[in-house]
């Protein structure tokens, strides 16, 4: 295999954080660029692992929450609209009804005008 | 208590059981929007609309396609995302000033806060999807798997943008460095 290719798939999984077989590991042990590349990594695992500590969760947050969730369960009927299938079935039907409209006018209006060589 | 007997309870009337979901999850959800670059004040508000809607659609959450935390964490990412686009400027400064007025003499303290700022501004570079996949795998709290289905892609694809964005992230550190 071109060794190019295999220094890339032990940098995956170095990135990843897989452990390596012994067959990586020998060859990493062999190659400058993999060296390299798992004491980078682990450089960097460590200084970004430290420092993504994240936002604070605030005092009372659970109970902040719970004040805010609706009084009773009628809410479970307001996910169905929040379904993908309901939003783009509705958008559909929006526009079937927009488009028959628009036919209805040309048909019923402009179209018999022009054929009497009215202006439209 | 596991997830699944909560959900049964939340959906069956007893309100009080989604306080301990909510118990269970805060901490991942805010270590994740904080990792993201979403500044503390709209964590919040994000956090707690991610709860909100997680109750209101609990009825379609299917157990069997995810965890509660997969799910979870997959409108946590479509706000901060929304969020992020809506508002660039909405980002966490940490400038060094700030930082160095609480104590000033303390070499160690302004050294850990050009760093800290150094690593949060290169996150922030990162493409979206590269910076989601990164924080979520710096976690440490998913699999690869779980990570895949936050993201809505494949296992390799994960892999790579963990490998693209973990690249990135090291040339922009590099760069700052210099």
């Amino acid at each position: 295999m071109n060794v190019a290719i295999v220094c890339n798939a032990i940098e995956e999984r170095i990135a990843v954080g897989h452990a390596l077989d012994e067959a990586s590991q020998a060859h990493v042990l062999v190659c400058q660029r993999c060296a390299e590349a798992v004491a980078e990594y682990l450089a960097l695992d460590a200084l970004v692992g430290d420092e993504l500590g994240g936002a604070a969760v605030p005092d009372g947050f659970a109970d902040m929450v719970m004040a805010a969730l609706p009084k009773d369960s009628s809410s479970w009927g307001a996910s169905v609209l929040e379904r993908r299938w309901v939003q783009v079935a509705l958008a559909h039907l929006g526009a079937a009804v927009a488009l028959a409209n628009l036919l209805r006018f040309v048909f019923s209006s402009v179209i018999p005008s022009a054929s009497l060589g009215g202006a439209p | 208590m596991d997830d699944g007997f909560l959900i049964r309870q939340v959906l069956g009337g007893n309100r009080s059981a989604f306080r301990l979901l909510i118990l269970r999850y805060q901490r991942p959800l805010f270590k994740f929007l904080g990792g993201f670059g979403i500044e503390q004040a709209i964590a919040e508000e994000l956090a707690q609309e991610t709860f909100l809607r997680a109750y209101r659609s609990l009825s379609v959450f299917d157990s069997a396609k995810s965890a509660f935390s997969t799910w979870l964490l997959t409108i946590a990412k479509r706000l901060a995302i929304n969020e992020t686009r809506r508002s660039r400027a909405r980002v966490v400064h940490v400038t060094i000033g700030d930082a160095a007025t609480e104590e000033p003499s303390a070499g160690e303290q302004l050294e850990s806060a050009q760093r800290s700022h150094r690593v949060r501004r290169a996150l922030q570079g990162l493409p979206l999807a590269l910076r989601s996949a990164v924080v979520l795998a710096y976690m440490k709290e998913h699999t690869l798997a779980e990570i895949a289905a936050i993201e809505n892609c494949s296992i390799g694809a994960i892999k790579s943008r963990i490998h693209r964005g973990k690249g990135l992230l090291r040339i922009r550190l590099a760069g700052m460095e210099e």
